[in-house]
């Protein structure tokens, strides 16, 4: 798996990518998962969490670096967060393709019949 | 700021790559104190196992994929040899749903493994922590209890004089030294305010804990100037005692304990675990030092034999050789007071004998029971893992003619033998832990060290060695090289029936199983028969609605005020006995010297008839007790003859009368009439006899019915026995009055020091404590036994039936009736059962002996305990069969033939 920026985002990924942006210098473990629980109610189990950004960083998609270490975190750094160019590039791509699909289709979907 | 939950928190840590652990924690702990701050602790601590235990199988996961990237990239020589990650995975996978798939086999296997495991573990940790274990002092192999047992009770009395002890002490030569301990008497009651509290204060030489090699944690030993009379007000304390009484207070030294003797300076405390003499009911509180009295020195008519001696042999010397040369002083002894010691002689043991002796048997009997538990589940296990094999062999024939290599098959194979064991360990772990805490807590009390009981681990792991070694000794195709797999495809693949060889071992080890079981059901048998008996024992008395309490009438005072004092208690008794009369639902109350029915101890005295042949044996004594009037009432213990005593016997000048049992009539009058006939009651003078009662067993069922006499109490004059009991016979449920009893004994008699009022069956109850702990223990055993081997039994019969399939079919396709079948499934297993039956019941009958000291009267060879443990055993095994067979039975010829 070579790190392209070509590779498409899952869903999940893309729920964190724009987490981090929208958290912009506040983007780390606590903060991220409570911006997803509250906007979807998604409950991230935060073994997960890291898997995924880890994953996200061997893709060159996010870069993160360590705070220093802090009392109410029980003497414990954060890992900050931060979109690479790489990440912002897939993010806007899966959104083009996205909106591409949604193309001329309500967004209630009123006339699919399941 | 609160912390998440610890064991959570570790159980995260450890499960965590290492480069993850402070981020992920550090998370969890911000969110904790936000959860925490807004829903409280509970929930906050709620939610943080949630996410452990959420996060916990993708922890794993990743940390495994870790490890075996880190070791690819450090040993990537090796990385071809080692069998694939994911080929282990589908291992273990398979192994998984091939178990599952055969449920009964699985959980049979389980629990018997886990059976066998715990209850192995159980009772050996208690036995090694009872009687194997060394004493706790330093070098304790080298400490030997020294004694002068008595010809005649060589068990009790093994105390020392402190005259010998004096001599054997100075003219030793194979000791270190020796040193003393014995009671240290009355007058050591500490009082302050309505608190009356009586320490247990033991008497010790100077010598003792240089001889032990023990030092105070606090202060100094005694030493030789503290054991020259007047010197020797000054006292060691207990930690225990120190930490209670004092708050573990260090400034203690030089302050001075307050006792009715006067006071007492505290020289030292020792350390936490120390207590001697070792197997005392109840931790020693204060020692002080041994001074023996002037008269105790004196080897003349007072024999005082009351010291427990301990010595401490020198090195390179053996018990023998501290024995023989003790021996030798006494014989010089004996030389120079030749009555002194004519009944008794010297005794060397090592210390931790004379300690566990008496439970050694004992606790050697569960050993061997428990050996037996285990010997069965692993035979069971094996049996079960032979006849899966059996099942399999075609499966696995077909595997190896495709090409699987010897070791993938045998793999497979292990990692199921594997993940039986360990699942069966851990339940067996969980056992143990549990069965550890059960049997602590229902062992007599009196066992010597039993708060040092604990899992014992090497024992665990023991046991679950053995439990591996089988499982994995028996994984077949271990035993047979991967040319008889060809053997085996062909041997099935004809007859459709197992290989004759693996039938013959099955064969072999289900009938050493049935043995097994059958020697642990006679045992359980004897047991339970045995405490029978003892319930059914006519005591003479009802143990219905009697409560008694006992009250010390002694009184720790100086000489000179024993007299007005003991008058005083007695006063005090008889106020509160009325006062207790008087409670309603009491019908009845007496008094009556001496302890508590159902307790042992008696006061004795030797009786002559005027006119009749002396007895001589000093062991021919009656005991004696002073009753009040009700006495009998209350027990229920009917007249025989005569008339009962009365107030007016106990009058001052009234003519002396006492009541006799019949045990004591036939004793001493033979089959003449005693009514009226005087006695001369050894110290106590002339009494006539003024009624004959039914014989009692006041200490209990395995007492002997002894000659008894009674005189009337007279609370006026002083008593010869320190105790004095109440007993009551309540309308109801007397428990429910124990604490009216008390409260009208303390408004009567607010000094009187009394014990909680306790009914008969309480005190019953404890009496018989020992034999229902053994009963249970062997009832459990059996029980075990049984059902481990009804499991066996089940499982080797379902395997054959499952195997014969195809033969059955083709029977009954030729006509054979399905009860036809259902009998030939059953004879197989009553063959099985009758000869393992048979060799169980010679066993059984030669190791009855070995139980008999622990059973209460009774035959061990009772024929009746016999018959019902092979009845019981041949009932289960057939149930055990008929399962199977039924199955057998209910074959459709077409389906099992197409199987084919």
């Amino acid at each position: 798996m070579a790190p392209t920026p070509r590779d498409s985002l899952g869903e999940f990924e893309q729920l964190l990518l724009l987490a981090i942006v929208r958290l912009g210098d506040e983007a780390y473990g606590v903060t991220i998962r409570q911006e997803i629980a509250e906007r979807t109610g998604r409950d991230v189990a935060i073994g997960q969490l890291y898997t995924s950004l880890d994953r996200l960083e061997r893709k060159g998609f996010v870069r993160s670096g360590m705070s220093e270490p802090m009392p109410e975190r029980g003497g414990r750094s954060r890992r900050h967060f931060r979109l690479k160019p790489a990440g912002v590039a897939a993010l806007r791509q899966a959104r083009e393709r996205l909106a591409r699909m949604w193309d001329g289709l309500s967004p209630d979907l009123r006339k699919v019949r399941p | 700021v609160t912390r998440p939950p610890r064991f959570a928190e570790s159980l995260m840590e450890r499960s965590l790559v290492a480069t993850d652990r402070a981020v992920v924690l550090g998370d969890l702990h911000e969110e904790f104190q936000t959860h925490a701050a807004r829903d409280g602790l509970r929930a906050a601590r709620r939610w943080y196992w949630r996410q452990v235990l959420r996060s916990l199988p993708s922890n794993l996961r990743r940390a495994a994929r870790h490890a075996i990237d880190a070791r690819q990239t450090a040993r990537p020589a090796r990385r071809a040899l080692r069998p694939r990650r994911e080929v282990v995975m589908q291992d273990i996978r398979y192994a998984v749903r091939s178990l599952l798939a055969t449920p009964t086999f699985t959980i049979v296997v389980l629990v018997v493994l886990a059976l066998g495991i715990g209850a192995t573990t159980a009772i050996f940790s208690v036995v090694d922590a009872v009687v194997l274990k060394g004493v706790p002092f330093p070098r304790g192999d080298r400490l030997v209890a020294v004694s002068e047992p008595s010809a005649k009770s060589p068990r009790r009395n093994a105390a020392v004089s402190a005259a010998d002890f004096a001599d054997l002490r100075a003219r030793q030569s194979t000791f270190e030294d020796l040193a003393a301990v014995r009671g240290a008497g009355r007058g050591f009651t500490l009082r302050s305010g309505d608190l009356t509290e009586s320490p247990l204060v033991m008497a010790v030489s100077a010598s003792l804990l240089p001889v032990l090699r023990i030092a105070p944690a606090l202060g100094r030993a005694f030493t030789a100037d503290d054991e020259v009379p007047g010197h020797e007000r000054v006292a060691i304390l207990s930690d225990g005692f120190w930490r209670r009484r004092f708050g573990a207070d260090r400034a203690i030294l030089g302050r001075t304990l307050a006792f009715d003797t006067g006071s007492w300076t505290i020289v030292g405390v020792m350390p936490p675990s120390f207590t001697y003499p070792i197997a005392l009911r109840a931790p020693v509180d204060v020692w002080v030092p041994f001074v023996p009295y002037p008269r105790d020195l004196v080897r003349g008519n007072v024999r005082n034999f009351t010291a427990l001696v301990v010595g401490r042999l020198k090195p390179g010397v053996s018990i023998a050789q501290g024995r023989a040369d003790l021996e030798r002083i006494t014989a010089t002894i004996r030389q120079a007071y030749p009555t002194w010691l004519q009944d008794r002689s010297v005794a060397v043991v090592s210390l931790r004998d004379s300690i566990v002796g008496p439970a050694k048997p004992w606790m050697l009997m569960l050993l061997g029971s428990v050996t037996f538990v285990l010997l069965i589940a692993c035979v069971n296990v094996a049996n079960l893992l032979l006849a899966r094999a059996t099942a399999r062999s075609r499966d696995v024939a077909v595997r190896a003619a495709l090409g699987a290599s010897r070791w993938t098959i045998v793999r497979g194979l292990l990692i199921e033998s594997l993940i039986l064991s360990a699942i069966g360990t851990a339940l067996g772990v969980c056992l143990a832990v549990w069965g550890v805490h059960v049997l602590r807590a229902s062992l007599p009390p009196s066992l010597p060290r039993l708060d040092e009981v604990a899992v014992n681990y090497r024992v665990l792991v023991a046991a679950a060695c053995a439990a591996l070694a089988v499982a994995v000794g028996v994984t077949p195709v271990w035993q047979s090289p991967a040319s008889a797999l060809s053997t085996s495809l062909n041997e099935s693949g004809r007859s459709g029936t197992a290989g004759a060889s693996g039938q013959r071992i099955r064969s072999v080890l289900l009938v050493a199983e049935v043995g097994l079981a059958m020697v642990l059901l006679v045992g359980a048998g004897l047991f339970i028969s045995s405490f029978i008996r003892l319930t059914q024992v006519d005591l003479g008395f009802g143990l219905g609605n009697i409560l008694s309490v006992t009250v010390s009438t002694g009184v720790d005072v100086p000489k000179e005020r024993v007299a007005a004092e003991s008058a005083r208690v007695r006063e005090a008794i008889a106020a509160a006995f009325e006062q207790v009369a008087r409670i309603p639902a009491i019908e009845k109350a007496a008094l009556v010297s001496g302890t508590q029915p159902l307790l042992l101890g008696s006061d004795r005295l030797t009786i002559t008839v005027p006119g009749k042949p002396v007895f001589t044996d000093p062991d021919d004594y009656a005991d004696y007790k002073y009753i009040s009037p009700a006495y009998f009432d209350v027990l229920g213990v009917p007249l025989l003859a005569g008339r009962v005593l009365t107030d007016a016997d106990a009058a001052p000048g009234a003519p002396r009368m006492v009541l006799l049992n019949d045990v004591a009539r036939s004793r001493y009058f033979g089959g003449t009439d005693p009514i009226g006939a005087s006695l001369l009651l050894s110290r106590l003078g002339s009494y006539t006899v003024a009624g004959v009662v039914r014989s009692v067993r006041l200490q209990g069922p395995e007492a002997e019915l002894r000659p008894e006499v009674y005189l009337p109490l007279d609370l006026r004059q002083p008593l010869d026995n320190p105790l004095m009991t109440i007993v009551m016979r309540t309308s109801r449920d007397p428990a429910s009055f124990a604490s009216s009893v008390r409260a009208a004994m303390r408004s009567a008699a607010p000094g009187l020091v009394a014990p909680d009022p306790q009914t008969y069956f309480e005190l019953f109850a404890k009496l018989v404590s020992q034999r229902r702990f053994n009963m249970i223990v062997l009832a459990l055993f059996g029980l075990l036994a049984i059902t481990i081997a009804g499991a066996g039994i089940y499982g080797v019969m379902a395997c054959i039936v499952e195997q014969r399939t195809t033969e059955i079919g083709l029977r009954m396709a030729l006509g054979a009736e399905p009860a036809r079948v259902l009998r030939m499934v059953l004879g197989r297993a009553s063959v099985y059962l009758a000869v393992g039956v048979a060799i169980g019941v010679s066993g059984g009958w030669m190791l009855a002996r070995l139980v008999q000291a622990f059973l209460f009267k009774g035959d061990p060879h009772d024929p009746v305990v016999f018959g019902g443990a092979m009845a019981v055993l041949v009932a289960v095994g057939l149930i055990a069969a008929f399962v199977p067979a039924r199955r057998a039975a209910r074959v459709d010829p077409a389906v099992a033939l197409r199987a084919q």
